[in-house]
């Protein structure tokens, strides 16, 4: 499942690679119908929202994909984003965490919308402060390719993380 | 201030889909989905290939 998906190109990558059932949600209602469109041959099921509320059951998907979406959320919403992500991923699925790589917060006027910010951080951070995220993996790469950028607000990184079930993450005593 | 989900889910969403339609388009070379995909098919061999998640 992937938050901010478009038009659900990833999910179709996924799709072709696994065979696997995938569905994205994506604030874009003009995104979900051309994704639903395009691949309506495949497993793909786009819905149109935001991370704030996901329609999916609780423990529900293997792995959850925030790519590039919680950058653009209102600070109001974005703990409601993280707890939805959470509720909806199965214990021992993976979190992938893939948007700029802040060492330090950073917020950016939009040259599109005056009301409509960006905010760079650490993404995977939050689920990190819980013992049962668990960073399984880590690139670091920049959006001209697969290399590192000297400059620190362009560098971009894929995070992944394991869910530890409750009983492994805390322990007794 | 309407805020930034309600213009997402009204306008903003629509017009960044359109603005970006084009290069997401042209996205063929690297992506972070191809790491995303080499991750889960290298522990799928790391586990002998046994249930792990979807894939297996």
């Amino acid at each position: 499942m992937e938050i901010g998906c478009s038009y659900g190109y990833n999910l179709a990558k996924f799709c072709e690679s696994f065979s696997c059932q995938c569905y994205g949600i994506e604030p874009s209602k003009e995104a979900v119908e051309d994704g639903n469109r395009r691949y309506k041959d495949l497993p793909i099921q786009l819905t149109q929202g935001t991370g704030d509320l996901l329609p999916y059951e609780a423990e529900s998907m293997d792995v959850v994909i925030m790519g590039f979406c919680m950058l653009w959320m209102e600070r109001k919403d974005i703990l409601q984003a993280y707890a939805q992500a959470d509720r909806v991923l199965k214990t021992n699925g993976i979190m992938m965490v893939y948007d700029f790589d802040a060492k330090m917060p950073y917020l950016r006027d939009n040259i599109h919308n005056r009301e409509v910010f960006t905010y760079k951080m650490d993404y995977a951070q939050p689920f990190m402060a819980f013992p049962n995220y668990y960073l399984m993996d880590k690139t670091v790469f920049c959006h001209m390719g697969n290399f590192f950028d000297k400059r620190i607000q362009e560098r971009i990184s894929l995070q992944i993380l394991y869910k530890e079930s409750l009983e492994d993450a805390y322990r007794k005593g | 201030m309407m805020g930034a989900k309600n213009i997402f889910l009204t306008t903003e969403g629509d017009a960044w889909y359109r603005r970006n339609r084009e290069k997401l388009e042209e996205e063929s070379g690297f992506s972070a989905v191809d790491l995303m995909i080499d991750f889960l098919n290298r522990q799928k061999k790391s586990l002998g290939g046994g249930k792990w998640l979807f894939v297996g």
